[in-house]
């Protein structure tokens, strides 16, 4: 079974994505921020790491470029949840190593249409 | 799948809740000027959060008044605008308008706050002209479903894609088999792989990609659909999608148009959940930690169940010892059981505090002082009733600090005070008990005015002698208020009586402590919890009653000589320097007694209200804690008794309550005076 970690801050939508994901037959683990999501990164082996950007204590950008220093994680794909419309964070994330986003509000269907397209 | 987005509506709700009271306490740290990026930082994660959570729940028309928010809070985290007083009041405001929004969502209701279209009105005059109003993803029209135009069905044809990847996009996660098996779903793919672009041995890194592919894909898709395939990688890499009937068209050219992936958002989802307002009243928050002990606690206990009935299984004499051993675990593990039960219903007193920045702050700019609000131990713990029947009577309390005891910035300047006035709300333990201090450093109490006050309305007799203390006491009275008309503050008809029968309602009291010209200081006192108390049995004839032990000061036995007389018949005796009036509990609740004189029973001193009183008692019996029964609830409310409990051998014993009585015995005693009063006019 595939194993993904969430990272997100905010309670609702970290449930949200849980509940989905295990739904949809993955295997799920919860951060919530940064600091937790990468100690639980390291303890763990991940198939897909989905992190939200705007966290306390370490957002999300920083989190990715962490994760890119791990030698297990250097080509697991990671996903960004994000709200920016614009352009910028985005490219933040793009550059710190971030596989790709998923443009909040989203609905279940489309996280796990997401999810797919990097766990085949 | 069908995944109902209703279940996490209410997690959503007390999430926004708590992220609403979150920003206000934030909000009040700020001050125009000087910016602290993690305070508006953490204001702007809440603002996003709401902002996000709403979208994917649905709220649209939240998502939409949060994201004006959320651009101001954004620009001034990028500095792009300096923070001004009127920005802090506006997001204050706006705390209002959410709170009351989440609380119609709450209920149900599909209603907007009346102060969010103003709000959002004055967020426009400060926000920045341009750029910044980006429009939101939420607001268009083709919701969930790609442009129209693009959409448009081709009839199966002929597309040629060549993929010049980035060169680092495997360390990134991407990788093109994944592309590749997307395209497949969508029709007949056919790949040929390039490597003109690999280099020589030794400038080759293997972490990096240097194929680079023509495909051909036989479909009906459009090319935004095709171009979707690539969107995570389309930055980095080269991608030119040809179709035999249309022009050439790069993927990179179009790289700013953003609308396509904007536009792939959540069907509205318009359900609302049940109505949630019983729910939120009666449920409780308990940190993992407490219910870990408990959960604790029952294996323990379980544990010493076994062993206790596997001892009575085949007992005989000799296990007598370890049966012991098993009865004291047992009741160890009851107690801290019973102890961990009890602190799941303590949360920390911030919970009454909450609302006081936020007052001080406002009141003080609508009366022109100047108060800086100090406030320590918010972590003390308080049994959950109590808290909730607390938060009025503290508030109140503020409330006149801030109105009659802080003086105005000039009266301060006249008496030589700082123009800053320092209000302090402290919590702490105090032998078993909780004690708030609500504490300021304005004028104090004016006595000559309260003294004269007191007697226009016959509350006091103005041929007696008060001293200090009792005149302060006197604005406790039931109809007492010194300041003429109501004022918009304080005094909205709940005077400092109602406080003080709130807080004694809940077994506790309140003291007060002023010196002229340096403020005062009223502090509260609560016990821990309401249900359960340390209990001290005394005798009273054949009948056993019990004190609360938080309100025992000491216990003595008089010796002759001790007790004095006064003129109204009260005996009292002296206790180092103070006269302490005693009262006959055997007389009060009508009993038998066995003592023939006052110095075979026993004195305890307890104190109530401020005062102290010595009750006369047959004996002293053991200690105990007791678990409070309502009288009221289960028969009717007595007096000179607060309840009742079962005692260890299964009797009923009734609870004293201390206040009442010495209420009681005051009255008869004002009483027999006034008569004998009247007896000397007439006479």
């Amino acid at each position: 079974m595939k194993r993904i970690l969430a990272v997100d801050d905010s309670v609702s939508i970290r449930e949200m994505v849980l509940f989905t994901l295990k739904q949809a037959g993955y295997e799920v683990d919860s951060a919530v921020d940064g600091v937790d999501g990468l100690a639980k990164a390291k303890s763990g082996n991940f198939d897909l790491i989905i992190s939200d950007i705007n966290m306390p204590r370490m957002d999300g950008i920083s989190l990715i470029s962490q994760l890119r220093n791990e030698s297990a994680y250097k080509f697991t794909p990671i996903l960004m949840l994000t709200t920016e419309s614009g352009a910028d964070k985005k490219m933040a994330g793009k550059s710190a190593g971030a596989t790709g986003w998923i443009v909040k509000p989203f609905n279940p269907e489309k996280l796990i249409a997401t999810v797919q397209k990097v766990l085949r | 799948m069908d995944i109902d987005l209703k279940q996490f509506q209410q997690v959503f709700i007390e999430e926004c809740l708590e992220g609403l009271e979150v920003m206000e306490s934030e909000l009040l740290k700020l001050n125009s000027g000087s910016v602290d990026s993690e305070v508006i930082n953490t204001i702007f994660r809440v603002a996003h959060s709401i902002k996000g959570g709403a979208g994917t729940f649905g709220f649209n028309q939240l998502t939409e008044f949060t994201h004006v928010a959320e651009t101001l809070l954004d620009d001034l985290r990028a500095e792009k605008i300096p923070l001004i007083d009127g920005h802090i009041n506006l997001f204050l405001q706006t705390v209002d308008c959410l709170s009351a929004w989440i609380q119609l969502l709450a209920d149900d209701s599909e209603s907007i706050p009346d102060a969010a279209e103003s709000l959002k009105q004055q967020y426009n005059q400060y926000l920045l002209p341009d750029g910044n109003q980006d429009k939101l993803a939420m607001e268009d029209d083709s919701l969930g479903k790609p442009n129209p135009s693009a959409m448009k069905e081709h009839d199966d044809s002929d597309w040629l894609i060549s993929f010049v990847p980035g060169q680092d996009i495997l360390k990134q996660g991407n990788e093109p088999r994944l592309i590749f098996a997307e395209l497949a779903e969508m029709g007949e793919l056919k790949v040929t792989p390039k490597l003109e672009n690999l280099p020589v041995w030794k400038d080759l890194l293997p972490e990096d990609i240097y194929v680079s592919w023509d495909l051909e894909l036989i479909s009906s898709v459009s090319d935004a659909q095709i171009k979707e395939a690539f969107e995570w990688v389309e930055d980095d890499s080269t991608i030119i999608i040809t179709h035999p009937s249309t022009l050439p068209q790069s993927a990179e050219s179009e790289a700013a148009d953003e609308t396509l992936s904007e536009s792939i958002v959540s069907p509205v989802v318009t359900k609302k959940i049940a109505s949630t307002k019983s729910a939120e009243t009666n449920s409780i928050r308990v940190s993992i930690d407490k219910v870990d002990a408990l959960i604790n606690m029952v294996g323990e206990l379980v544990i010493t169940q076994a062993m206790l009935g596997e001892l009575g299984q085949n007992f005989s004499a000799d296990k007598l010892p370890a049966l012991k051993k098993g009865l004291t675990q047992l009741s160890q593990h009851t107690r801290e059981m019973q102890d961990s039960v009890m602190k799941i219903r303590m949360l920390p007193i911030q919970f009454a505090f909450n609302r006081i920045p936020r007052m001080v702050r406002d009141l003080s700019e609508q009366l022109g002082k100047n108060v800086l609000l100090r406030m320590h131990g918010e972590e003390t713990e308080l049994d959950k009733i109590m808290l909730e029947k607390l938060s009025d009577p503290i508030v109140h309390l503020v409330r006149n600090a801030l109105d009659h005891g802080i003086e105005t910035i000039e009266e301060r300047k006249l008496a030589g005070k700082s123009d800053v006035a320092y209000l302090d709300i402290n919590a702490f333990h105090q032998g078993g008990e909780i004690i708030v201090e609500i504490r300021d450093d304005g004028r104090g109490l004016n006595r000559a005015k309260i003294h004269a006050k007191a007697i226009e309305k016959g509350i006091v007799n103005k041929d007696l002698h008060y001293s200090d203390n009792q005149i302060d006491e006197l604005i406790f009275a039931p109809g007492f208020s010194t300041v003429e008309t109501v004022s918009d503050i304080s005094g909205r008809g709940v005077g400092m009586d109602v406080v003080k029968r709130n807080i004694e309602s809940l077994g506790g009291g309140i003291k007060i402590e002023s010196t002229t010209g340096a403020g005062s200081c009223f502090s509260i006192r609560l016990p821990l919890t309401l249900s359960i108390m340390d209990g001290q049995l005394v005798k009273i004839g054949s009948k056993t009653y019990i004190l609360p032990i938080m309100s025992i000061i000491e216990s003595l036995q008089l010796k002759d000589g001790m007790v004095t007389k006064l003129a109204d018949d009260t005996e009292v005796f002296k206790l180092r320097d103070e006269f302490i009036p005693i009262i006959r509990l055997y007389q009060v609740l009508n009993h038998e007694t066995s003592l023939k004189r006052i110095t075979d029973g026993l004195l305890v001193v307890v104190e109530s209200g401020n005062n102290k009183y010595g009750l006369l008692v047959d004996d002293l019996a053991a200690q105990q804690q007791v678990v409070i029964k309502n009288l009221e609830e289960n028969f009717m409310k007595v007096s000179c008794v607060s309840g009742a409990t079962i005692l260890g051998n299964g009797t009923v014993a009734l609870i004293l309550d201390i206040a009442d009585i010495v209420k009681r015995v005051t009255a008869e005693r004002y009483q027999s005076q006034h008569q004998g009063q009247r007896g000397h006019v007439a006479a």
